[in-house]
């Protein structure tokens, strides 16, 4: 479980990134962090790896102190940063040099996700696009088979055909055991990957609830015309008429559209968090 | 304070893997550069051969291995290194023993392989004046890099980029404030002996030679305990915080 207690942090000079925010990750669950630019996604996930520390509060990752940065929290973590640097060495040297460093590694494993990738295994990293080391990137994370994956922005850089396959590797490979934490702004790519929704916005947590509770409680519905529907909470144009949020009473569960949601919760948080 | 043998080898065969192409090129240029300086200044009319073989050693060793020491961990010269850097699985300690084993055993382990290798096979031609004074040369500067080692180790982990320069102006500072500071508490301590700013005229001091003796002996007991215990210890104790508070 990560557990986040009353988080401040700010960076030097600049204003408050996070208040008290307060947050419990369970184990067996996909977690989307959605948040506007700048909003401190992947400060939130440097703040869970123990890279940044915070200014007051605490973060636990398995019952240790993140700031503590112990061997074997770190042996459970894999972070896949938006903004990486990798050495110019073939990516069978980067899996003898790091390989060892994760103690449930699976070599099979990376080789067949490179595989489900396209991405030629004998290959120097100094010669892949940013696209492809990503995709090497993804592959060690899974392989290393670590309890809590951090990935900030996993689908940028990516082609059409590897985001599917990247959301196949996930739902795949994900274990009960683990949880996982996905930092992005390309919500489409994440449709039918993620268990729950995490909105910040100013520091804080608007939203926190799962996937199955949202079908629930709430619905989409796409109409033709842009006729008021009087129990409307959000209604946004798209192609082809208008897609109204509305709360679910039919018990029917709907397509969420991730990102009318976030639109939704952004413009009003309170009247979207009143249904659950 | 966690360390574990098996995660420091782990971490130091990473280290070769990835960063090999540099240290194969980083010890070729040593070989090189040092057997080239010391052949071609072995013997030089007038001057003592092994003066140069040591002065050679003593550059390579003091210079090359504090710059080395200055860009050990020049992952954190960007936040992408520094997150990947902090993020490798190995405690705080681990990640610093295998930084300090490189930089303080293993660079002047090389110079003193390639000094000895170029003493050995010059000497068959070369008459030098005698060991003792070669070696003892020779420990001059490896005591000298003993107590500066630990303290541009600590920089190279406080600054993140152009830690050089920045190690070269901190030592400057320190420098000019310590000597600032022992002058101010001298004026102040001894206040007779000044007239202003400036020793006043016609002073004389005769001092009891046996005193002179004993403050001597004492003087140097200090700056001994000063450089080859404390400043190493707590320098290589705050390197270990600097890194441990060290963040992205």
């Amino acid at each position: 479980m990560i557990q986040i207690n009353n988080l401040q942090f700010r960076y030097p000079r600049k204003p408050q990134l996070f208040q008290g925010l307060d947050l419990q990750l369970e184990q067996g669950r996909i977690y989307g962090l959605l948040g506007k630019n700048g909003t401190g996604k992947s400060t939130l996930l440097k703040l869970i790896q123990g890279v940044l520390f915070p200014q007051q509060g605490a973060i636990t990752v398995g019952g240790a102190l993140s700031s503590d940065r112990k061997a074997a929290m770190l042996e459970d973590i894999f972070f896949l940063s938006e903004e990486y640097e990798l050495p110019s060495i073939a990516i069978k040297a980067f899996v003898q040099a790091y390989g060892p460093l994760y103690p449930k590694y699976d070599n099979d494993k990376f080789n067949r996700l490179l595989e489900g990738f396209e991405v030629d295994a004998r290959s120097k990293l100094s010669e892949l696009s940013y696209g492809q080391k990503k995709k090497v990137l993804i592959s060690f994370g899974l392989a290393s088979n670590c309890r809590y994956l951090l990935m900030d922005e996993p689908t940028n850089g990516l082609d059409i055909p590897s985001k599917r396959q990247f959301r196949k590797a996930m739902l795949t490979e994900f274990r009960t055991d683990q949880i996982v934490i996905i930092s992005t702004h390309q919500i489409r790519d994440l449709n039918q990957l993620l268990e729950s929704v995490i909105i910040i916005e100013g520091g804080k947590i608007l939203f926190n609830q799962s996937v199955a509770e949202l079908e629930d409680k709430l619905t989409f519905e796409t109409r033709l015309n842009a006729e008021v529907v009087a129990e409307s909470l959000y209604t946004d144009r798209v192609a082809g008429g208008y897609l109204h949020l509305l709360p679910n009473t039919s018990g029917e569960p709907s397509e969420i559209d991730l990102e009318v949601l976030f639109n939704a919760v952004i413009e009003d948080q309170q009247k979207i968090n009143a249904h659950f | 304070m966690e360390f574990n043998i098996n995660r420091l080898i782990r971490l130091m065969k990473r280290d070769a893997i990835v960063y090999r192409k540099p240290i194969v090129l980083g010890i070729v240029a040593v070989f090189i550069v040092l057997i080239l300086l010391m052949v071609s200044y072995a013997y030089d009319g007038g001057f003592f051969p092994e003066f140069f073989l040591v002065t050679r050693f003593n550059f390579s060793l003091l210079v090359g291995g504090l710059l080395l020491t200055t860009i050990i961990f020049w992952e954190f010269k960007s936040a992408a290194g520094r997150v990947h850097f902090l993020g490798i699985p190995a405690s705080t300690l681990e990640k610093l023993v295998t930084r300090w084993t490189y930089t303080f055993l293993l660079f002047p382990l090389l110079c003193l392989l390639v000094f000895l290798l170029v003493y050995l096979i010059s000497s068959s031609f070369i008459l030098y004046k005698g060991n003792s004074e070669v070696f003892e040369l020779l420990s001059d500067s490896l005591m000298a890099y003993w107590i500066v080692h630990p303290i541009v180790f600590m920089f190279g982990i406080w600054y993140n980029r152009y830690v050089a320069p920045k190690v070269v102006v901190s030592a400057l500072l320190f420098a000019f404030g310590t000597v600032a500071v022992f002058f101010i508490m001298h004026r102040i301590f001894f206040n007779e002996l000044y007239s202003g700013f400036a020793l006043a005229e016609g002073l004389t001091v005769d001092p009891d030679p046996t005193f002179q003796f004993k403050v001597e002996g004492m003087m140097e007991n200090i700056a001994r305990f000063l450089g080859f215990v404390f400043v190493p210890l707590f320098f290589t104790v705050v390197s270990y915080f600097k890194l441990k508070e060290k963040q992205a």
